[in-house]
């Protein structure tokens, strides 16, 4: 698989932070879309499963990122996720783990240096089965 | 205290009374008396009156008839006791006066008789009579001439005289005997005397050694007390204190005696007033954390005084309790409760804190990104269509210095996020963030921090400061979490700045502040060896001993937590599996020494 074939989602509430991450994935060619709340993602981005991989905050207007992990799961089991949470002691819940589309690493906000994304997104498309 | 002698008292006494009843007795022995006795019935009941034979004076001796006849009349063993009787009392008599001797008494048997007849022969010429076979009549001629010759104490026939001689002899006798006998009593009594006083003395030794021993315990126990313990009276003057108390006001509890309290602990006079209260009202005062300097330090005291009233005595008890440690640890825990909720409130708050530092960070980057790489195709499409190009732009940000303040922005934002983790670490454990790191370059990183820090603080200027470097050429990468190493690090030369004040103050009179920084890779072990030396003042012992206490600080309360070095330490130990030591010497300077090991060592717990 090819970065330009991968479509990449952010679901974060923070709109300039969603932001950020998307400007700064697009200048390395990624194809990012963004999305304020879980809901929206599920019911339009999902539909058609066009996207590959998904960029979630944990702490969210209305339904929390695990609750969207295990929705999203359910709808399409290659969908890979990746936690980006501002909560500092959050740790990967144990319903969560069971599923092997997450990546291990969370990361924490403020993310000091986005190429650590960069590297974790090409760690996993590396990784793709 | 006064020193008992009854010992020589009682002896002295002793020998009072027994000079005495030897004067007594020279004279009862020196009593001499002539008797005429009629009967050998009259002589035996003086013989057995006295007693005393031996030490009398017999002067007239009359043996007649009577006394054979006398001796007649007794059977054999009677006789043989008076016959003994008889001659022992001839035996003894002395000085013959005159002796009427029956001439058949001549042959009593006796040898003592015999003796006394050959001595009375011998005696004719002085005027001395033998009369054979005297007449009742004749006795009594011999008797009136001798009687008018001498005064002749008739020991039976005159009757009144015969009652009180008898009487006196007797009373003579019974005196010496009761004088005796009182003796003896008295002896007795005084020996008693003795026994009761020397068992009273012995007792009274014995309660005054338990006083003792039960007075030093007593003055141990409040000697040994740490808190300052002072008598007064109902003036408020002083009347004495313990050893605690000496030891602080610096001199002794004799010396300051009868003084005003407030005299001696100046800083504590304006109490006096309450202090009398105190006594008059008996009513127990207290204060609590009093300032009171002791040797040059301020510390805390607590005062009370506790109304007391002996033997009429009036007066109070003054405790003065150090209670520095108290009031610090109290302070302590304030500060722990505040640090706690600073960790929970952190925790609370840093999601709030962290998203907008997020946008502000991860933003700041994506602009740096957009602005300073003239290799990104994006960037250089927007460029052009812009109607400009990369290298218009890098120009224009390098003369207008922009790139150098974006990347403050993002430095700040990170340094933002690393005191929001650092507050959080008290509220959270095991999620440090390993990654292999150039520890000379986090050494430069970290000195560039303090320099900023304490410029920034304007307290001590770390320019001032001479840093020298000296590091191993080869030193491989480390496996650490670089915020918290960083951390450890600024603590120290923090440290190490605080304690060149004194240093940087007086530049002329003391060696140039200097930090000496030295790293070192060791092979054997395996680790990095990191030490930070100052030329500063120095810590002593108990100092070095607590530095990595929790909440120890020797800084005011304003400038310091008292959590940077155990922090330290927690990370170097905890996190890093290292070890954190400490060397100072006072007047030399400090030295810290870090030893990493290069990989991670996993808590096996984790």
């Amino acid at each position: 698989m090819n970065k330009s074939d991968i479509k990449v989602l952010i679901v974060d509430d923070e709109p300039i932070v969603a932001d950020s991450v998307e400007c700064f994935l697009e200048d390395r060619d990624w194809n990012v879309n963004v999305v304020n709340s879980a809901e929206i993602a599920l019911m339009e981005k999902l539909e058609d499963k066009s996207i590959n991989i998904c960029i979630v905050d944990i702490r969210l207007g209305g339904m929390s990122g695990e609750e969207f992990i295990r929705k999203a799961h359910a709808m399409n089991k290659d969908l890979k996720f990746l936690i980006c949470t501002g909560s500092p002691n959050y740790l990967i819940d144990d319903s969560l783990h069971q599923i092997p589309a997450l990546y291990g690493t969370v990361f924490k906000k403020p993310i000091n240096d986005l190429m650590t994304l960069d590297a974790a997104l090409m760690d996993i498309l590396d990784n793709w089965q | 205290m006064k020193n008992y002698s009854p010992n020589s008292n009682i002896t002295f006494k002793a020998v009072l009374c027994l000079i005495f009843i030897m004067v007594i007795s020279v004279f009862a022995l020196n009593m001499s008396k002539v008797y005429l006795f009629n009967s050998q019935r009259e002589f035996t009941h003086f013989v057995e009156q006295t007693e005393q034979l031996n030490n009398l004076r017999i002067n007239f001796v009359i043996l007649n008839e009577w006394q054979k006849r006398y001796l007649s009349e007794l059977n054999d063993k009677e006789r043989y006791l008076a016959k003994r009787k008889i001659s022992e009392t001839v035996a003894h008599v002395k000085n013959i006066e005159l002796a009427v001797v029956n001439n058949k008494f001549k042959q009593f048997n006796q040898p003592e008789v015999k003796e006394l007849i050959v001595r009375v022969d011998s005696l004719i010429d002085l005027n001395q009579r033998i009369v054979d076979d005297i007449s009742m009549e004749s006795l009594d001629e011999i008797i009136l001439e001798y009687r008018s010759l001498y005064n002749v104490v008739d020991y039976m026939t005159d009757n009144l005289l015969k009652k009180s001689i008898v009487n006196a002899n007797r009373l003579n006798t019974k005196k010496f005997l009761n004088i005796v006998l009182m003796m003896f009593i008295g002896l007795l009594v005084l020996f008693v005397v003795a026994i009761f006083l020397l068992v009273n003395i012995l007792k009274r030794k014995k309660t005054e050694l338990l006083l003792k021993k039960t007075q030093s315990y007593l003055n141990n126990v409040i000697n040994s007390m740490p808190s300052m313990l002072v008598g007064v009276d109902a003036r408020g003057c002083i009347i004495n204190m313990n050893r605690e108390s000496e030891h602080v006001c610096n001199s002794s509890s004799s010396q300051v005696a009868g003084q005003s309290f407030g005299d001696v602990f100046p800083e504590l006079s304006e109490y006096i007033d309450e202090i009398k209260d105190t006594v008059s009202k008996r009513k127990v005062m207290e204060k609590t954390k009093l300032p009171y300097s002791i040797a040059g330090q301020m510390h805390s005291v607590n005062l009370t005084a506790y109304p007391l009233v002996t033997n009429g005595i009036e007066g109070a008890v003054l405790r003065i309790d150090d209670v520095t440690k108290k009031v610090r640890m109290e302070e302590m825990m304030v500060q722990t409760e505040k640090m706690l909720s600073l960790g929970g409130l952190a925790a609370g708050i840093a999601h709030e804190v962290n998203n907008p530092l997020a946008a502000m960070l991860q933003t700041s980057q994506v602009v740096l990104e957009r602005l300073a790489r003239p290799d990104l195709l994006s960037n250089i499409k927007a460029a052009q269509a812009s109607g400009t190009d990369m290298a218009t732009i890098s120009a224009f940000m390098e003369d207008r210095k922009i790139l150098k303040m974006l990347k403050g922005i993002h430095e700040s934002g990170i340094r933002v996020a690393s005191i929001v983790e650092n507050m959080l670490s008290f509220a959270r454990k095991g999620s440090e963030n390993f990654s292999p790191h150039d520890i000379k370059e986090i050494i430069d990183k970290t000195l560039e921090l303090a320099t900023v820090d304490y410029n920034v603080k304007k307290k001590y200027d770390f320019r001032l400061i001479d840093v020298e470097k000296e590091y191993d050429e080869f030193i491989p990468l480390l496996e650490c979490d670089m915020g918290l190493l960083q951390q450890v690090l600024l603590n120290i030369f923090k440290n190490a700045a605080h304690a060149l004040q004194n240093n940087i103050d007086n530049v002329k009179a003391n060696a140039k502040p200097m930090i000496k920084i030295s790293s070192h890779y060791d092979v054997a072990k395996s680790a990095i060896l990191i030490q930070i030396s100052d030329n500063g003042p120095g810590m002593d012992k108990e100092t070095c001993l607590r530095l990595f206490e929790p909440f120890f600080t020797t800084k005011e309360n304003s400038e310091g937590t008292g959590l940077g070095m155990s922090v330290s330490y927690f990370i170097i130990k905890d996190f890093h599996s290292g070890d954190l030591t400490v060397e100072s010497e006072l007047g030399k300077g400090t030295t810290f020494s870090i030893l990493l090991p290069i990989r991670r060592i996993q808590n096996e717990q984790e």
